[in-house]
């Protein structure tokens, strides 16, 4: 009776708990025993406010490994000498079990550690010197070998090398800060990982090295040609390959040995000596062989992602777990009967929180822009089979609701919409946004499957395979899809288009001379004059950056090398080749990311306007309050911000300009060629370049000043100037083609908790799903309307306008209302009475 | 001199009795586990402050 | 059309409303009221023709205003911001342009039939696939029922479906000729005892209950939203009234909302300047509504809360 009576009380403090809206604490009350102590066990990687919580420490064995066997291998083919000091690394640095724990697996010496991964940019290894708290006592010590590591890696390092090679006019502007962001070389990167191949397991793969290497070393030992004076150079890159894969597997045997000593020699609870004794077998199965169990895919796949982040910097985590895991959970739970639900669901939470807790050291200015988070890590789920059937199953539902158990801020998820996904599965999408976690972001499947096949002329059945590459641009997982390296470093600081045509393409930020000389604005006849140098200068900024990433791609074998990667892209291991080697068949997936993209149309909306049409103002006047940053124009400012036309309103006038500049972009993408020929489309969003570029981006004529934040986010249109409501935006958004205008367009939605409560809140939900559908849009993620938003609100109330509050009966905008009401109903909001 | 191998927390390889593994106990103020270093089982411990004699 | 039926006094217009009627709504909120409820939510919305209402916390104290106006309607005090004297405003709205900083705002926008039809058509795609609509709020949409029914009706014409947020307080003949159009009434009752309603809303409800009776018997779906005002309407006894009056309304009754007092209001009046006549507490919780679920229960198919 005691027992039937305490779940009862549970389930309804649950009830009262989600009538609440307090996810967290619904989240600890439903969760194993397991999840709840692997959950709280987690230490924070991501930095709040750009500081990284107290006790995280810097990892200074890994890097001590690392250069004492490459010092002993130098000179060797770089790929060989990476190889043999990454062997050393997994053969030597210390591994942990958690208590609790069944998925094995760190980038770092202790739980509380980070890797900080040095061979990108010396200028940015300088800047490890200043951080606070993250260097490991004795702080001497740790200082005087963070110093030798410098002093050996200035001028080695990847884009060391890469800018004595690049032209020293490009240099200087690409280092100049003001037009791009990113490091092209695969040093600070992420790959896609085709898992149909992988998980033949590394023996199979080493025996098809063992296979190429024989015949390769038959041919040269045959007659001499030209032909057979490249395979010199594969020879050692396939003996690296042997190198870090035969690594791989006794690592994972070290993690086998490990628990099978706590099962015999510690563990005194025989339940937890069973799970040790099987975690021993599954690391001395997997990645050796191929998996046969849940446990083994899993195992497997966290495996492979920890040994790529040994090997470099991987910013993103493109993946689709619940597609490559699905067959092993059904065979598990459904077929066999091996694992109950729950035990899966244990798993597969814990599947989150190992990725979690992977903590590589970013500098101050990158992370405060990542909010909290390692890096931008979007898994794909959902989607279709490379036949066009729904691709969704048991696996997919599992990570939803493990996502509301173990809450993590990252991985986040974005789900592959289609119009044959089931109602269970969206119910338990709905369910993720409506407990608060800002994922998943829903994607269009149709649509983005015809943007990849338009772009790059990836097979059909091969765009359907694909997967986030990092926040948003689809990547397909086949071996000639994979992208094996960041070709995003091509990031643009779009603002500066507008800014230099109407400087003449001057950079009054960082005074100088960047793009070409377009003329003096005030000699322009018309309108169609600043298009015209609005064109040219987005052709220079693209051109630049594209030609900076382009020559890194090249490069990269030369300057970087990536023995792991290499052992596990089948076209590497088929020719030989460095996985980054575009020569090796890859097709190329290649996009510009556009930050700062909206104020473009905005701007050039506002100057057309009020001078051309209404010549309200001249040219003069305008340059003159730009340069003066607005200073003594405030009415003047706020005639630009409240009456000139802002884009997301439904309105022709500056839609049309939208469409307008992303078609000249188009065309633009298509002259612009990578290293396999393919094409760099643009994909606006902004990560968090809003905040980064606010001091680098002067006066604008929608109205913004130098040091105000741009606009958040891809085509969302700037935060409180979307003033005809959600669906203005979505029809603005429609009017492009989400297929030919561009790669992918960021949208942010805001939902109130009214909106989404209850059945109805599912079906209004979905109703709105449909019609973003219609409209044919790639994209969508919703933020909740929550405490945070409506504290974020009373700060910056100018930015929040939209904000409703929404209570039957009642009118107010949020902002409009008394300090002391807004706490009132931010209480009300949280506690459910809304 | 007291070397690895003479202590508890040492657990030779079976394929090599001269390497094996230094295994901890360890508590963070978040979560407690087991760690594993590898050693040789001849190296010296006497300045080792986990050293436990067997 | 006559011209003067034409042109409507609108206050706002707000979309994907999810709480005043069935899916997503764009909610039109009409300026004009027959009562003049102590707790009123929308203080802005009661006069029936455009007015000049500040926003004191947006006021910096520049004094733009002060210099055009031409009748000397605005004071500015240091400490409550601009003022308005109505007896002297001539809505001429000098001050409104004059005001950079939107302190002063100009509440009720003269709107013709087709101007609202093309805001409320731009969500036609969410309406079909919600099954959602345009709502007509206040204010009192009453008083002005030919705009009303001229919006209404035209919506009808794109496929639009309708609904009358309403206080029931009209002529029967300026309510029929919108109900022509109206899919479903969402009707207001406060107060069962004539007394007392004259007492909190300035006139009696004999006529809205007349209405009330006469809307159930042309079968138009209705349902009833009820506020919970504690110290005026809050009494079993006003409750058993009111239930047992819903119940002989027949088959047209959806259901009741039950709309528990809370304190919001009192914020906007602040930001007008203006005194909150009903600060009644920190309004309900869960506890106090749940007896009154019950017993509306007892009489009508469906009680939601919140509306």
């Amino acid at each position: 009776m005691g027992q039937s009576t305490a779940r009862t009380e549970k389930e309804s403090s649950v009830e009262e708990l989600k009538n609440r809206r307090e996810w967290w604490f619904v989240a600890e009350k439903t969760r194993s025993k397991r999840l709840d102590y692997l959950r709280k066990g987690v230490w924070k990687k991501g930095a709040i406010g750009g500081n990284y919580a107290p006790g995280i420490k810097i990892d200074l064995t890994f890097p001590q490994l690392f250069i004492d066997k490459w010092q002993e291998h130098e000179g060797e083919a770089i790929m060989l000498q990476k190889a043999h000091a990454l062997a050393h690394v997994l053969d030597n640095i210390p591994i942990f079990i958690t208590d609790n724990s069944q998925i094995m697996g760190y980038i770092g010496s202790a739980p509380h550690n980070i890797v900080w991964h040095w061979q990108g940019i010396s200028m940015v290894n300088e800047e490890i010197y200043n951080e606070e708290g993250i260097i490991p006592e004795p702080e001497e010590e740790s200082l005087e070998i963070l110093a030798n590591l410098n002093d050996y890696w200035g001028g080695r390092t990847a884009v060391d090398k890469l800018a004595r090679v690049l032209d020293p006019e490009d240099a200087v502007k690409f280092m100049s800060g003001a037009i791009g962001w990113g490091t092209p070389t695969s040093a600070a990167t992420y790959s896609t990982k085709d898992f149909d191949y992988i998980f033949k397991g590394f023996e199979a793969i080493l025996a098809e090295v063992e296979e190429r290497m024989e015949e390769t070393e038959e041919k040269l030992q045959g007659n001499p040609s030209p032909e057979i004076l490249p395979l010199y150079d594969k020879l050692p890159r396939w003996e690296a390959m042997q190198i870090v894969l035969e690594a791989g597997i006794r690592y994972a045997e070290r993690y086998a040995r490990l628990a099978r000593t706590l099962a015999e020699h510690f563990e005194s609870d025989p339940e937890r000596r069973e799970e040790l004794l099987r975690i021993a077998e599954t690391c001395e199965r997997v990645p050796a062989k191929p998996p046969r169990n849940l446990q083994e895919s899993l195992q497997f796949d966290h495996f492979v992602q920890v040994l790529s982040r040994y090997e470099t910097f991987e910013g993103a985590w493109p993946h689709r777990p619940d597609y490559i895991h699905g067959p092993y959970y059904d065979k598990d739970v459904n077929q066999d009967k091996r694992l109950s639900k729950e035990e899966a669901l244990d798993l597969v939470g814990e599947h989150l929180i190992r990725t979690h807790e992977v903590g590589i050291f970013a500098p101050k200015w990158a992370r405060e822009g990542l909010q909290g988070i390692t890096g931008t890590w979007v898994w794909t789920m959902g989607g279709v089979k490379p036949d066009g059937s729904d691709a969704c199953n048991d696996m997919t539902v599992a990570y939803m609701q493990a996502a509301r158990l173990v809450r993590v801020s990252n991985p986040t998820f974005g789900f592959r919409w289609h119009p044959k996904v089931k109602d269970e599965v969206m119910r338990e999408c709905f369910e993720c946004i409506r407990h608060g976690l800002g994922y998943p972001s829903m994607r269009n499947d149709p649509v983005l499957v015809a943007n990849t096949v338009h772009w790059y002329g990836h097979p059909v059945e091969e765009a359907r395979t694909w997967v986030h590459q990092a926040c948003m641009s689809p990547c397909p997982t086949t071996k000639y899809g994979c992208q094996p390296m960041r070709m995003a470093s091509a990031t643009a600081n779009c603002a500066k288009m507008i800014e230099y045509a109407l400087h003449d393409g001057y950079d009054p930020v960082v005074n100088m001379q960047m793009g070409p000389k377009t003329g003096d604005p005030r000699e322009f006849k018309d309108f169609e004059d600043l298009f015209g140098a609005w064109v040219k200068q987005m052709e220079w900024l693209r051109n630049i950056l594209v030609r900076t990433v382009n020559l890194g791609r090249v490069k990269d074998p030369e300057f970087f090398g990536r023995p792991f990667l290499s052992a596990i892209y089948e076209r590497a291991v088929e020719t030989g080749t460095d996985a980054c080697d575009p020569s090796n068949g890859d097709r190329g997936n290649a996009w510009v990311t556009g930050f700062t993209w909206v104020e473009n149309a905005d701007s050039l909306a506002a100057i057309k306007k009020f001078v051309y049409d209404e010549k309200k103002y001249t040219m003069d006047e305008v340059l003159d309050a730009l340069n003066a940053n607005w200073v003594g124009y405030e009415e003047m400012r706020l005639d630009f911000v409240k009456n000139a036309p802002k884009w997301g309103n439904d309105d022709d006038y500056v839609d049309d300009l939208m469409v307008r500049c992303l078609r000249e972009v188009s065309r633009h993408s298509k002259e612009n060629r990578c290293p396999s020929n393919n094409t760099w489309p643009l994909l606006p969003e902004n990560v968090s370049g809003n905040i980064h570029y606010a001091n680098l981006v002067g006066a604008l004529p929608n109205g913004r000043r130098l040091g105000d934040a741009l606009y958040d986010g891809g085509i969302s249109p700037g935060p409180g100037l979307d003033k005809k409501g959600p669906t203005a935006v979505l029809k603005s958004c429609g009017k492009f083609d989400h297929v030919t205008d561009g790669r992918a367009f960021l949208l942010n939605q805001r939902l109130s908790p009214t909106q989404l409560s209850g059945e109805k809140g599912y079906q209004l939900w979905k109703a709105y799903m449909k019609t973003w559908a219609d409209l044919g849009l790639d994209h969508v993620q919703f933020n909740m309307v929550d405490d945070a938003t409506l504290r974020a609100a009373q700060k910056d109330p100018e930015k929040y306008q939209e904000v409703i509050v929404r209570v039957a009966g009642y009118s107010a905008h949020f902002v409009d209302i008394s300090r002391k009401t807004q706490d009132n109903i931010i209480q009300r909001t949280v506690q459910g009475l809304g | 001199m007291a070397t690895c191998k003479d202590c508890k927390g040492f657990f030779a390889r079976e394929d090599d009795q001269d390497r094996g593994d230094c295994v901890m106990r360890v508590t963070d103020p978040r979560q407690a586990y087991y760690k594993a270093v590898p050693v040789e089982a001849d190296k010296d411990a006497s300045k080792c402050s986990s050293f436990r004699k067997r | 059309m006559h011209p003067e039926t034409a042109f409507g006094v609108v206050n706002d217009i707000q979309r994907m409303c999810t709480c005043d009627g069935p899916g997503f709504r764009t909610v039109v909120f009409l300026k004009g009221c027959y009562l003049n409820c102590r707790w009123c939510h929308n203080p802005e919305g009661k006069r029936r023709y455009p007015e000049v209402i500040p926003f004191v916390g947006n006021c910096v104290r520049c004094g733009e205003c002060l210099s055009v106006c031409p009748t000397a309607a605005v004071a500015v005090d240091d400490e409550l911001g601009p003022r308005i004297d109505r007896s002297l405003c001539s809505t001429c709205l000098q001050c409104v342009r004059a005001c950079t900083h939107d302190a002063l705002v100009l509440w009720g926008r003269i709107m013709s039939v087709e101007q609202v039809v093309a805001e409320v058509e731009q969500d036609k795609t969410l309406y079909v696939n919600s099954g959602g609509g345009v709502t007509i709020s206040g204010g009192e949409p009453m008083a002005q029922p030919d705009f009303v029914r001229a919006v209404m009706e035209a919506c009808r014409k794109q496929g639009i479906g309708t609904a009358l947020d309403t206080c029931g307080h009209a002529p029967w003949e300026d309510m029929e000729q919108v109900l022509r159009f109206t899919d479903l009434v969402m009707f207001d009752i406060k107060q069962m005892d004539t007394h007392e309603h004259r007492q909190y809303s300035g006139v009696g409800n004999e006529l809205i209950l007349e209405n009330a009776r006469r809307i159930a018997a042309l079968g138009v779906p209705i349902r009833f939203r009820i506020p919970i005002i504690p110290g005026s309407n809050d009494s079993r006894r006003n409750w058993e009234r009111a239930a047992g009056f819903i119940g002989r309304l027949g088959n047209a009754v959806l259901g009741v909302d039950l709309l528990p007092y809370h304190p919001f209001a009192g914020g906007k009046y602040q930001a007008f300047g203006m005194d909150y006549p009903y600060p009644g507490g920190e309004g309900l919780s869960d506890d106090d509504v749940a007896p009154v679920i019950d017993l509306f229960l007892e009489h009508v198919p469906e009680v939601t809360v919140g509306g």
